[in-house]
């Protein structure tokens, strides 16, 4: 198998979060027809790629936030990033979140809201869902992609998860509603 | 630790991304709390169905194929032809429809000479029947006086020569018909070059003996108060040089350059 191939095995991957990066289609295979234009260049530098999927990710959020998320000038959205303790910030939230949406039958959520709800997520939380839970990378890997500490990256992946799971949550709610 | 804490390392237990210690220490408390076993059962649950949602999307299968084909080098011109062009089964009529343009473009190029200046051309082209025939004129004779005499028997008119310098050697005429009418060909011998002078009469005054040349096509040189009109000859070694004298227009042809037909010509 050639370099050329065992990079084109992640396609999907790529595509799927960019996809999720671009909410367009044809913005999401431009997009990851540029990362393999550019990964493919790199390749003809002869350079060694120790982890080729984290490696094609960086180069999506690379070229996602060059050329995409700068047309749309978005705000930088996650203000505490320069927190020193993770856990710290977030004790007061987790004490909060004891009395939360317990009851929440999350059977009732269809695909279409799952993804309804990742797309309404700030770029930067859905980056990290996108990374952690639907490719599986490690911290040090996403914080690698990103370009952020860890401790950014944990803050970002907490944050978008309630944000995310606070929003399924109104929609399984309103289904159940819809039911009765 | 009391369920506050260990609800801080979900994510991080869900994603094992804990030490061994702090694992052991969530282990532990889930073992012993309902509550917190359920709640990090429905954040993998929901963990779970955002990463299906998510995985359920491909790419479309010709995306792989466009990255290969943007990324693909692109053949040179000649790889193109010896891939598209030249195999056997394309080479015949390939060769066919070669020589029909190159017949096509043959007979372009020389309808166009000929419409540019036919005249010229069927002149130039009976002055190498001529040479090939070994300098045949129809009357051999290096008499000026013999030559006006056969083209006034022939045509029943007077044909005037122009002034040649002495070093040019008359050696005979000829009447071809060019373009139907009968045109006085004149051939001299000069540094053993043969050169045919061509007489284009005015057909104003030699009805049905002459036809006219549009000299405005041929390249004008103004040299001693006279206008002389020069020209490549059809075969490419000849030289065409053009004047008009008394009401006539006259036509040189030959294989010298035109600086030497123009010294030959008294006058210029």
């Amino acid at each position: 198998m050639s370099q050329k191939d065992s990079l084109l095995i992640h396609i999907d991957a790529l595509y799927r979060s960019a996809i999720y990066l671009v909410k367009n289609e044809n913005n999401a295979e431009d997009l990851v027809q540029e990362v393999y234009l550019r990964a493919f260049k790199f390749l003809q530098e002869d350079k060694e790629i120790s982890n080729e999927k984290a490696w094609l990710f960086k180069i999506l959020i690379n070229t996602f936030i060059n050329q995409y998320r700068k047309d749309k000038r978005e705000p930088s959205l996650v203000d505490f990033d320069t927190i020193e303790s993770f856990y710290g910030s977030i004790e007061e939230e987790a004490m909060v979140s004891t009395t939360a949406e317990n009851e929440v039958g999350l059977d009732k959520l269809q695909d279409d809201d799952v993804k309804k709800a990742l797309e309404e997520l700030p770029d930067d939380f859905r980056m990290a869902i996108l990374l952690s839970t639907a490719e599986g990378f490690s911290y040090k890997e996403i914080s690698d992609i990103v370009k952020c500490p860890i401790g950014t990256v944990m803050s970002r992946i907490y944050r978008g998860r309630r944000m995310l799971k606070e929003k399924l949550t109104n929609y399984a709610k309103k289904h159940g509603y819809e039911r009765e | 630790m009391n369920c506050n804490d260990i609800r801080k390392y979900f994510y991080a237990f869900i994603d094992n991304e804990l030490d061994v210690e702090k694992n052991i220490e969530i282990l532990a408390h889930l073992d012993m709390c309902y509550e917190c076993s359920q709640k990090i059962e429905e954040e993998r649950l929901l963990h779970k169905r955002v990463k299906e949602t998510v995985c359920m999307v491909k790419a479309p299968a010709y995306l792989e194929h466009n990255i290969l084909k943007s990324v693909a080098k692109k053949p040179n011109f000649f790889t193109l032809l010896k891939e598209n062009l030249l195999l056997k089964s394309r080479l015949l009529p390939l060769t066919a429809i070669a020589t029909v343009v190159i017949i096509a473009v043959s007979f372009f190029v020389i309808q166009s000479n000929l419409k540019k200046n036919d005249a010229l051309y069927l002149a130039e082209s009976e002055f190498h029947n001529y040479l090939k025939e070994n300098l045949d004129p129809d009357i051999r004779s290096q008499s000026v006086k013999s030559i006006v005499e056969y083209f006034q028997n022939q045509t029943g008119l007077s044909v005037p020569l122009p002034v040649i310098k002495e070093d040019v050697q008359l050696v005979g005429a000829a009447l071809p018909r060019i373009k139907g009418v009968q045109v006085p060909l004149i051939f001299y011998m000069h540094d053993e070059t043969p050169i045919a002078l061509f007489v284009v009469c005015n057909s104003d005054s030699l009805p049905g003996y002459g036809i006219n040349i549009d000299f405005s096509r041929m390249k004008g040189v103004s040299k001693d108060n006279m206008m002389l009109y020069t020209d490549t000859g059809y075969c490419g070694s000849c030289q065409i040089i053009g004047w008009k004298e008394a009401g006539n227009e006259y036509v040189m042809i030959s294989n010298l350059n035109s600086d030497k037909m123009m010294r030959i010509l008294t006058k210029v």
